[in-house]
């Protein structure tokens, strides 16, 4: 079933739709040539020439990008080549086209839950890349036993494998990149690299075979003109001397290649183990940077969490701590609990310290309510005992003293008539007329036919006058 | 003869699974049915 383009309503077997009108002549053969190439994809794929598949699927998907078969199928063609993350990429597009009723949701779910699976493949990938680089970098030998590696954990790969039998035939090893060049085939049939691979490898393997063919022919037979004389393989030696000699020969020639021929092989050889080593190395080397990597973020981590918890434990204790706070109003309630022995300043001074050092930081409610109480309670007393010394001092002209003592004075009893009267006369002579004519208000309204009431509207005309 | 370093040259790293994202944001999704669509709206108008 076709759908409109523009309405999305279903079309009939006319070149317009029924429904918009909109012209979907073109519309309905690109969709035709899209569903040709997906079937010529699927017929290549089932005869597994994958190559030959991804090309008639991509151009499908060229056509009509929501072709959600072909796309699916590509994802599969992908995953059978080894390119998982192709794969997990198509199917995915597939999804966001096509959410519901869409196998590619079951084969995402399927590679998710399937950690370990995931796992092999991603660490295969990584050391196909690595060799990839190793081999840029000519270290061929020790690219040689990680491609291995690679193809032995993920026999899919087909990058991989096609990189080793290049290796392999770089070092003139043709048979084992032959044998290579031959798993890819049965992968992917219509892989053009395996195939020109293992069409020069044959050949290879050809004209070494015919050269030692030709060697051996040559060793028995010796042509002269038109005769041809056969040699034997064996000589019949007679004379004992002869048989020394040969000895003898035989024994240079054996020290000889001892030397020149076992050397090397065995130098090889131990250079072959080194290189493993190196891979060993190499690979062991990856997985502790890897290791350091997660400790240094557990390191942060913990990092972070020390510092947080020294913060909070230092918003506690020290100087200015809550637990300072909460020591003062313990002083405090322990001179209260004294009763009419108690001493109000006292319990006055550990409140202002309490003050001093953030009464906000009593985070708890029922110690708040305590400190509330407290100030309530010596309130009045504790408040003239505050007057009388703002008192002293503004008759002493001191009226840095006098503010301090006198807003404490307001504090400890907003309704201090006589506190906030001087209050008001010091921030006067501090030339502070703002908060001068706030105070004398204030004392207006709560008394405003006493002689303190009259002498502050007094006030007040002289600084509105000013 | 294969070149060896003709032939590596050849060879592209794989992408890893996390760069899946990457790969579905450097899809190029534009299809023949998108240039249809814009070549009828273009004529329209």
């Amino acid at each position: 079933m076709l759908f409109c383009y523009s309405c999305g309503m279903a079309l009939s077997e006319k070149s317009y739709c029924t429904s918009c009108g909109a012209d979907v002549g073109r519309y309905k053969k690109i969709l035709y040539m899209s569903n040709r190439y997906y079937n010529r994809g699927l017929e290549k794929a089932q005869i597994r020439d994958l190559t030959g598949a991804v090309e008639d699927l991509r151009q499908s998907l060229k056509l009509y990008k929501r072709n959600t078969q072909a796309r699916n199928l590509l994802g599969l063609v992908y995953f059978e080549m080894g390119e998982t993350v192709n794969a997990m990429a198509e199917w995915v597009l597939s999804q966001h086209f096509q959410k519901d009723k869409n196998i590619a949701t079951d084969y995402i779910e399927t590679l998710k839950t399937n950690a370990v699976l995931l796992d092999t493949i991603n660490s295969s990938i990584k050391k196909y890349n690595q060799a990839l680089n190793l081999c840029k970098q000519d270290s061929l030998d020790v690219a040689k036993i990680s491609l291995k590696r690679v193809v032995s954990n993920n026999p899919r790969l087909i990058s991989a494998h096609l990189l080793l039998a290049l290796i392999l035939m770089k070092e003139e090893d043709y048979s084992g990149a032959k044998k290579e060049l031959i798993l890819v085939r049965r992968i992917d049939r219509g892989n053009i690299t395996a195939s020109r691979y293992l069409r020069m490898a044959e050949e290879n393997l050809n004209t070494d075979s015919k050269r030692k063919k030709k060697s051996s022919e040559n060793a028995v037979t010796i042509q002269s003109g038109n005769d041809i004389i056969i040699q034997p393989n064996t000589r019949k030696e007679n004379s004992f001397l002869s048989i020394l000699l040969n000895v003898l020969i035989g024994l240079v020639i054996g020290l000889l290649v001892g030397w020149f021929v076992l050397g090397p092989i065995r130098i090889n050889i131990q250079k072959t183990e080194e290189n493993k080593e190196l891979a060993d190395a190499y690979e062991e080397i990856n997985l502790k940077n890897a290791s350091i990597s997660t400790y240094m973020q557990k390191i942060d981590s913990l990092q972070y969490q020390y510092d947080t918890l020294n913060d909070q434990l230092n918003a506690y204790e020290g100087a200015n701590g809550a637990l300072e706070g909460y020591k003062y109003l313990l002083l405090a309630v322990e001179e209260y609990s004294k009763g009419e022995a108690a001493d109000k300043n006292v319990i006055a001074q550990y409140l202002d310290k309490i003050d001093k050092n953030g009464s906000e930081k009593l985070s708890e409610t029922e110690f708040v309510e305590v400190y509330n109480m407290l100030k309530t309670s010596i309130g009045e007393s504790v408040a003239d005992t505050y007057y009388e010394n703002g008192f002293n001092a503004y008759r002493q002209e001191d009226y840095i003293t006098a503010l301090e003592n006198f807003k404490k004075a307001v504090e400890y009893n907003p309704e201090n008539v006589d506190a906030l009267y001087y209050l008001a006369c010091t921030y006067l002579a501090n030339k502070d007329y703002d908060n001068a004519k706030y105070y004398f208000n204030t004392v207006i309204n709560l008394a405003p036919e006493s002689e303190l009431g009259n002498k502050a509207v007094n006030y007040i005309a002289e600084i509105d006058a000013k | 003869m294969i070149d060896f370093e003709n032939e590596l040259k050849k060879f592209h790293p794989s992408p890893e699974v996390d760069d899946v994202e990457d790969v579905v944001n450097g899809h190029d999704l534009t299809d023949m049915v998108d240039f249809i669509v814009r070549t009828v709206s273009d004529a329209e108008e």
